[in-house]
């Protein structure tokens, strides 16, 4: 079995180690340690927490390269902290928020000015003007996010009320202007899908719930009376916008299984590792 | 005492974790499935075709499902074939109802964002594109897409332009936080043990 020497003690370990066995210090990585990973084991139930390395992960990176402070991120889990970890959920899923806010502002433009334009005038300045204003909102929440400074939880909560909210208001004016069918057929409801995907992977399930629900129901409310006898096409509607939303706070629910467990696991080779030091 | 994982068995890691989202919203399938077929056929012969790709992702479904109760979830290949599966049985139903027409298209975005929960970026980018792919060509074949005025026309290309970027930014959505809970997760676990040097991973399957 090859083995390496720890620098710090002298006694010889496992070549695959991370930690000295004998003093805890540790170990540097060799070629023969990163070389001979173990192949995927099948698992019952949960596995035990990944232990792993990498130079992403080390530097706190995101996906996209903005550095992050893992630190800060990971102090509520060992506080067993629930509230401090629903904020860093909030924080963490914000950057998806306001993505998908980009994605319905810059949809939003490109429906209002491509032609052909709508019959009456009025409707395309509401739309615009909705639109604008709510990249204004949200070009100031990416900029707290890039410059790292906290947004209070109750800003996250109430820019995605207001996500909804426009969406609503842009098929609310559509049945003002051309009746009670526009808000049936108008095909802008397919907006509901991003914004409810985002906040359901950030905010607490509760949070999701009363969301989701607030959204069906104003969504029923708008395009059930031009239904004509269809109530069927809007049931499997609002039954997609639950589904995605039940989809997103399972995976946020099972993702918080499996870093608590990896945090846990991590404690647990500490102690062993300060246990043979003793 | 101690096990390095690599990518490869993250990934593998992540596809367990992730079916249960994938098993979830192929049950809102179903149900929103037999909601429509129940109350839109008007024939009995209607009824025992659109009712044949329901039947079968509840047999599909329950396999994937006691596989993964089982502690034996499905392997990769197959949950991509599966998830294929999907993709073209609600091509296929969108198509029978005239495309651009069909209200069945909604069904995509569950299945999207429960892909992208699953694989890495490279994956659900084409699994995404092979989607919107499926449903424009749906929308062309059937002629849907177009009236007999010009304008009639224009509304409908305007209205499958948001259909589509809808979809993409759902799949796309899920898998940026795929991407962002996975950095935590790492975080979480590399954080706890100071000094130790990075190790070079073999890349991801």
């Amino acid at each position: 079995m090859t083995t390496h020497r720890c620098p710090n003690c002298g006694r010889e370990n496992p070549a695959e180690g991370r930690f000295c066995l004998h003093c805890g210090a540790a170990l540097p990585v060799t070629p023969a340690s990163t070389g001979a990973a173990p192949p995927p084991r099948r698992q019952a139930g949960p596995p035990a927490a990944p232990q792993r390395a990498s130079a992403q992960a080390t530097s706190g990176a995101q996906p996209g390269g903005r550095a992050r402070a893992p630190v800060q991120e990971v102090t509520a889990m060992f506080r067993g902290d629930s509230s401090g970890e629903v904020s860093e959920d909030l924080s963490a899923g914000q950057i998806v928020i306001i993505t998908a806010r980009w994605v319905l502002i810059l949809a939003g433009l490109v429906f209002a000015l491509a032609p052909p334009f709508p019959n009456n005038l009025v409707q395309l300045e509401v739309n615009v003007v909705v639109i604008i204003v709510l990249a204004m909102a949200n070009f100031f929440l990416h900029m707290q996010v890039l410059g790292k400074r906290p947004t209070l939880d109750t800003i996250v909560y109430a820019s995605a009320a207001v996500d909804i909210a426009v969406v609503s208001v842009i098929i609310l004016t559509q049945v003002a202007l051309q009746g009670a069918k526009a808000g049936f057929d108008s095909t802008i409801y397919v907006f509901y899908f991003p914004a409810l995907l985002a906040l359901s992977v950030a905010f607490p399930r509760s949070m999701t719930i009363l969301y989701t629900g607030a959204t069906m129901a104003v969504y029923a409310m708008i395009a059930l009376p031009g239904s004509g006898g269809d109530g069927a096409v809007i049931l499997a509607r609002l039954l997609m916008m639950g589904a995605v939303a039940f989809v997103g706070t399972r995976y946020l629910g099972v993702e918080g299984e499996r870093r608590r467990a990896a945090a846990q696991a991590q404690q647990e080779l500490l102690a062993q590792v300060r246990q043979r030091q003793a | 005492m101690q096990e390095i994982r690599t990518e490869a068995q993250e990934a593998q890691e992540d596809i367990f974790f992730g079916q249960v989202s994938l098993i979830a919203a192929r049950y809102f399938l179903i149900i929103g499935g037999l909601i429509l077929v129940l109350t839109t056929a008007t024939t009995q012969a209607e009824f025992a075709l659109s009712i044949v790709p329901i039947v079968f992702f509840i047999m599909m479904n329950f396999f994937l499902h006691a596989r993964y109760v089982m502690g034996q979830p499905a392997n990769r290949s197959f949950i991509l074939a599966a998830n294929t599966l999907d993709l073209l049985i609600i091509t296929a139903i969108v198509l029978a109802q005239n495309g651009l027409e069909s209200d069945f298209f909604a069904f995509y975005f569950p299945v999207l964002a429960a892909f992208g929960f699953v694989f890495p970026r490279r994956i659900e980018a084409s699994y995404t594109v092979v989607a919107c792919v499926l449903y424009g060509v749906a929308c062309l074949v059937t002629g849907s897409l177009f009236e007999d005025t010009r304008d009639g026309t224009l509304i409908n290309a305007k209205t499958l332009g948001l259909r589509l970027i809808a979809m993409a930014a759902v799949g796309g959505l899920a898998n940026y936080y795929f991407r962002i809970l996975r950095a935590r997760r790492r975080a979480v676990v590399d954080v706890t043990m100071p000094g130790v040097a990075p190790i070079a991973m073999g890349p991801a399957s």
